[in-house]
């Protein structure tokens, strides 16, 4: 896991958001556990109450679950949750897509094109 | 969460100070931070936790079950160590570690030693033995970790720690602190003072700041970071922005403060920047206000 | 009821005094006794090895002075909050019961370290090897002297300021000094019985002087 203390984001942030990405697409599976939020703490050098921050964002998002004494375990996927997750996910892309064409002055067709281009590619 | 220390309306007076009524409640399996300028009262709570000054009043509740009439289980559990002076100055490392063998249940000479390398101190059992009192105050601030540290205890009490330290040691001790409540995990609990909270916040999880013999905040670091923020702004604004702030300073072009985040959106409509504060920056507003409120009275 | 887990006392004495009581033991012992029989052998040599040179007062000098290094060892160097080492010891396993344990030790350790040597030289003299005194008298006031040095002691060792309490220690020893040489003046006159008393009363101050120094220490410098 990489994340940079120095950045304008809150680290908390960056841990939520790159686990999140773990579960999301699979490499952390339902029923991992993470690691504990002290071994964490240690192996990233920031406080605990950052990595207990991240996991409670986590949790309140419905991806893990904090089991009493043990810690915290991935949930079992919910389909349905995880594709709306990824709709968000393509809606913010999308939008971004949209501003950069903008900027670089170009219509609505020739973004088709590119994106017909790059989705060939892909496959 | 579980509480490792409950302090309750602790009182001592001296002939110019007094410390009190403290109420803090400690949290079971984090690190926290007593931050304050010199003279705060961090060492005389620090020493009346530890059973080295005795109280004028309140009352003390450890792990949710003992009281400071439990001294002598608590002696064992807890591991404190002062800023300085911590030992006699004729002993060298052999001698702390063979009376700290038998002045403690839970020393362990292996992880004393292994601590000694670490903070590159020597060999406790090498034939050569430097004195406490030729040494630097970094070393013998080393000595006094690595013995407090090879015990097992359950409550770490730090008094200043990292104010004689080198930045590479400083980084070391953060670690170890990890270390320690990484090992048993969430049974451990930290507490260290310190006036420069700055090289120590990345392993801060909870913070008090006291002024003045008293406590003036307290809570966990990611709440506080969303309690308050961090305003800066032109000077043009400075008089409309600073009955917002608890504390400031300002120049002839800029000012910067603390305000409280439910103030965020006026705040921002008066054309200033506003972030989260570090726990440096957020030390410094709180402590300046202390300072503010002291010379008004 | 508070549970008393002292440590037990030789390692109370560890603690407070950094070495083995072992150790302090030896060292309280053999230094006056290496003394004397350096004081001794010279005098024998210088006269040529005549027995009578050897003069009785001056040998309860000898160790009279030797006995202030008995000072520096029953002296608890660490005996109030401005000293380095009071941080640890007041947070030590077993508290104040801990330092009253090394303080009672190093306080029988010196009473016992003069029966040993009045021991010593009781046998020399019934040995008939050479009579370190000219009378049995004569190790009653060495011995009742040594006592109420050490009873003195444990007081002074309290005071703080190390020059005021070294100056202390030398007032004293020269006080009892004197109190030896009067004793061994009236050795002569008194009986047996007189001294074997003296003797066991002098015991019994410095179990009182240590039982009221140690409640002392505890309430005027200890609980702060």
């Amino acid at each position: 896991m990489k994340i940079y203390q120095n950045s304008n984001e809150p680290i908390y942030k960056q841990i939520a958001s790159q686990l999140r990405e773990q579960i999301l697409t699979g490499k952390l599976k339902s029923g991992d556990p993470l690691p504990s939020i002290r071994m964490l703490a240690q192996d990233l050098k920031i406080s605990v109450i950052t990595t207990m921050k991240a996991y409670e964002e986590l949790s309140a998002e419905g991806l893990v679950t904090a089991s009493k004494g043990k810690g915290y375990y991935v949930n079992a996927r919910d389909e349905k949750m995880i594709a709306e997750q990824h709709m968000r996910q393509l809606e913010e892309h999308l939008t971004n897509a949209i501003y950069s064409a903008r900027i670089a002055g170009l219509d609505y067709n020739e973004v088709c094109e590119t994106l017909r281009a790059l989705w060939d590619i892909e496959d | 969460m579980d509480t490792a220390l409950n302090i309750k309306d602790i009182t001592k007076k001296y002939k110019d100070f007094t410390l009190g009524g403290i109420d803090i409640e400690i949290p079971m399996g984090f690190s926290s931070a007593l931050i304050g300028a010199n003279g705060a009262g961090k060492t005389t709570l620090i020493d009346i936790i530890c059973g080295v000054t005795a109280n004028d009043a309140g009352k003390m509740e450890y792990f949710g079950k003992y009281t400071d009439n439990d001294r002598s289980e608590l002696r064992n559990m807890i591991g404190y160590c002062s800023s300085a002076n911590y030992f006699p100055m004729d002993w060298n490392l052999k001698k702390v570690a063979e009376v700290m063998d038998v002045a403690f249940d839970n020393f362990d000479r292996k992880k004393f030693s292994e601590l000694c390398d670490k903070f590159k101190l020597g060999d406790p059992s090498g034939k050569k033995q430097k004195k406490l009192m030729k040494m630097s105050d970094g070393n013998r601030m080393r000595t006094y970790l690595a013995a407090v540290l090879a015990r097992d205890t359950s409550l770490l009490v730090l008094d200043e720690p990292a104010s004689s330290l080198d930045p590479l040691a400083r980084d070391l001790l953060c670690d170890m602190f990890r270390d320690y409540l990484a090992e048993k995990d969430g049974e451990r609990t930290v507490i260290f003072s310190t006036h420069n909270i700055a090289d120590m916040e990345f392993v801060t999880d909870h913070a008090i700041f006291m002024a003045g013999g008293k406590v003036i905040e307290q809570g966990f670091v990611e709440d506080l970071k969303e309690k308050y923020i961090l305003v800066h702004g032109d000077a043009s604004v400075s008089e409309k922005a600073v009955p917002y702030l608890l504390s400031s300073t300002s120049n002839k072009t800029s000012f910067e403060g603390i305000a409280l985040a439910e103030d965020a959106e006026k705040l921002a409509a008066l054309d200033t920047a506003i972030e989260q504060p570090t726990l440096q920056q957020l030390s410094i507003g709180i402590l300046r206000k202390a300072e503010q409120d002291y010379e008004e009275k | 009821m508070k549970k008393n887990d002292s440590l037990p006392f030789w390692d109370a004495v560890k603690v407070y005094y950094g070495t083995s009581l072992v150790r302090i033991f030896i060292c309280m012992f053999l230094l006056p006794v290496s003394a004397v029989l350096l004081f001794v052998t010279s005098i024998f040599l210088m006269s040529g090895g005549k027995e009578e040179a050897l003069c009785v007062s001056s040998i309860g000098v000898i160790l009279f002075f030797c006995s202030a290094y008995m000072f520096f060892i029953m002296d608890v160097r660490v005996n109030s909050s401005n000293l380095p080492g009071w941080k640890f010891l007041k947070t030590v396993k077993g508290g104040f019961d801990t330092y009253a344990k090394a303080a009672v030790t190093i306080t029988a350790v010196s009473v016992l370290v003069v029966l040993l040597y009045s021991l010593i030289a009781a046998l020399l003299y019934i040995a008939d090897i050479v009579s370190l005194f000219n009378t049995p008298g004569a190790c009653f006031a060495l011995w009742i002297s040594e006592m109420v040095l050490i009873a003195v002691i444990v007081f002074l060792r309290l005071i703080e300021n190390t020059t005021v309490r070294l100056l202390a220690y030398s007032a004293v020893l020269f006080q009892v000094l004197l109190l030896y040489l009067l004793l061994l003046h009236t050795v002569k006159s008194m009986s047996a019985a007189v001294w074997i008393i003296s003797a066991a009363a002098s015991m019994l101050m410095i179990a009182v002087s240590s039982k009221v120094s140690i409640s002392y220490y505890k309430k005027k410098i200890w609980e702060n």
